[in-house]
């Protein structure tokens, strides 16, 4: 399945090596989003104190950590719905610290935000199509929409239904297959199997994997260590707001000291 | 029968500006969490353009109607960049009570600039009356009743179908979650704020259709309208729209049947039961 773009990106000088190189393993390699030395916070209080990583184009990076140890607040300052205290996140090359939210949807990066934030009063279709909003082309967005639809039947079976009388495992659909109506290169969910069944976290699960095998690049956090170093291909701990060990998620699942500190184990 | 009959009538027309005036309200309450006391002064001023439109260049209010909504429309746009956006950066308190200060700022200009003196547009295009034997239905009053209705009929389409109006909903859901989607809050408060004083100039040139022309007369409408807007369930448009036509008959049924001096008793009275027994208002849920 094509992933094609509908959101027309700015011209970007840097980030196109690896599109079109025909030898399909080195170009996994480029760097699509690189977060250095980031802190950020909420009235003068500091959260994040130092985070550090590299999201290299087509991986799925996840990001863990107990509650309360910065990850949202990482995310939301590398989104820009906080301003960042300091620190530099640069995307394809480019540096976006502290770029508004609807900036970044323009350059290709789409936030599910830790609690859904679906628009409530509006129907799941009218959700999707916000989602698109910066799209201008209809027959460009209907498209999308059938793609985002073939992904998650279940949304489609739901679309004249009131967003907020859903369930929690439809309306975090919803929220995921919003993100993706405009079409992203990067996808960033904050814990989307938050309060789910453990069902429902495998199904979520499985959709995150499917995603990523249409190309779209994943950032995901996840309390859920586990399940998520099996599905990740690299991984971060994020610790009283530092990152502190980082891996391929295999490793970490093996690795002792993570075990013990972050697996419960 | 006719006194009940001809006080609904009254009730209704009295209620669709107050309709406007609410829509515009909630408008703003449910985009940028604005409490707006200046919507009464926007219906003033847009009084005044229809006035001098009419004095200088014969203008029918009918006529002035577009000139007025683009008028107040530019006039909120730039009160929202210069005022709001800033006290929105502030504490709440100034937030809150921003608005409130810019009423009485206009209030004082208008004495200033056009005396306090009542005025009226003496000739209209629609005049005369229809007799139906137990009313008499004053064609002077139902021009702005139909104006209104068409105003706030433009305002649902407007926010349901257009791609602004469907970003200005957005907003006021989820203000994060528009921005995650692409929408930049800041461009959808401004041209909702501009909008609420378009639609509250609407219905103040619609009012001098048959109402006098003078700087306090949005004071009550603003009052009245609030109520209005908590009947409907703060934040509902279309609760806001219903609340004010309620508040209007509200209005007329204790003027007439009570003695007139009791008034504001009577909507109060319902405006206390109200908050007592539905506090999320008419159209507000559960
Ligand atoms: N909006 C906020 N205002 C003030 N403090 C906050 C806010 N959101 C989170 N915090 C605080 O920041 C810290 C980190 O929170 P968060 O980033 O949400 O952690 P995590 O997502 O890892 O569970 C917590 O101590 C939390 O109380
Ligand atoms: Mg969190």
């Amino acid at each position: 399945m094509g992933n094609e773009s509908l959101v027309k990106t700015q011209a970007d000088p840097v980030g196109e090596a690896g599109k079109a190189a025909p030898d399909g393993a080195i170009t996994d390699k480029e760097i699509l989003l690189e977060v250095v030395d980031l802190q950020a916070g909420y009235n003068d209080m500091t959260v994040v104190r130092d985070v550090c990583f590299t999201v290299r184009k087509g991986e799925i990076l996840a990001i863990l950590g107990s509650n309360g140890s910065g990850k949202t607040t990482t995310l939301r300052a590398l989104t820009g719905t906080i301003k960042p205290m300091g620190g530099t996140v640069r995307y394809r090359g480019e540096d976006i610290t502290g770029l508004p939210p609807y900036e970044l949807v323009e350059k290709g990066i789409a936030m599910v935000p830790e609690g859904r934030m679906l628009f409530g009063g509006m129907s799941v279709e009218d959700n999707l199509l916000m989602g698109a909003y910066l799209n201008r082309d209809k027959q460009a967005i209907k498209k999308r929409l059938d793609l985002v639809y073939g992904l998650f039947p279940r949304v489609q079976e739901r679309k004249r239904q009131i967003a907020n009388t859903l369930s929690g495992g439809e309306q975090q659909m919803v929220a995921i297959a919003r993100g993706l109506m405009s079409d992203p290169q990067l996808l960033i969910l904050d814990e989307p199997s938050l309060g789910l069944m453990p069902i429902l976290v495998q199904e979520i699960f499985r959709f995150v994997k499917e995603i990523a095998d249409l190309g779209v690049t994943v950032v995901i956090v996840e309390q859920n260590a586990m399940d998520t170093l099996a599905l990740c291909d690299y991984a971060i701990v994020i610790q009283n707001g530092e990152s502190v060990i980082e891996g391929v998620g295999q490793e970490l699942l093996a690795n002792e000291d993570v075990k013990r500190a972050y697996l419960g184990g | 029968m006719g006194m009940f009959m001809q006080a609904l009538f009254e009730g209704v027309i009295n209620g669709s500006t107050l309709a406007l005036v609410a829509m515009g309200i909630a408008l703003v309450w449910g985009v940028m969490g604005i409490l707006s006391f200046s919507q009464g002064e926007f219906l003033m001023i847009a009084m005044f353009c229809s006035f001098y439109l009419n004095l200088y260049f014969g203008f029918d209010p009918i006529v002035s109607l577009p000139f007025c909504m683009a008028v107040m429309f530019v006039i909120g746009i730039a009160i929202y960049k210069l005022i709001i956006s800033r006290a929105l950066r502030g504490p709440v308190l100034s937030q809150r009570l921003i608005t409130f200060a810019l009423s009485m700022v206009l209030i004082n200009m208008a004495l200033l600039l056009f005396s306090g003196s009542f005025k009226t547009i003496p000739k209209v295009m629609i005049s005369g009356s229809i007799d139906l034997g137990f009313m008499v239905l004053s064609k002077q009053k139902i021009v702005p009743f139909i104006i209104s209705v068409c105003v706030a009929g433009f305002m649902f389409w407007f926010l349901n179908k257009t791609r602004m109006g469907k970003a200005i909903r957005a907003v006021s859901m989820n203000k994060t979650a528009a921005g995650l989607v692409g929408i930049n809050p800041e461009k959808t408060y401004a041209i909702a704020f501009g909008l609420s004083a378009a639609i509250a100039g609407a219905a103040g040139c619609a009012l001098t259709y048959f109402y006098y022309i003078y700087p306090n007369v949005g004071t009550n409408f603003q009052l009245f309208g609030f109520i209005a807007v908590v009947m409907g369930g703060f934040g509902s448009i279309p609760g806001a729209f219903f609340g004010g036509l309620i508040m209007g008959v509200a209005d007329a049924y204790t003027g007439v049947y009570m003695n007139p001096a009791f008034k504001y008793v009577g909507i109060c009275v319902v405006f206390l039961l109200l908050v007592q027994f539905r506090p999320k208002g008419l159209f507000g849920g559960k």
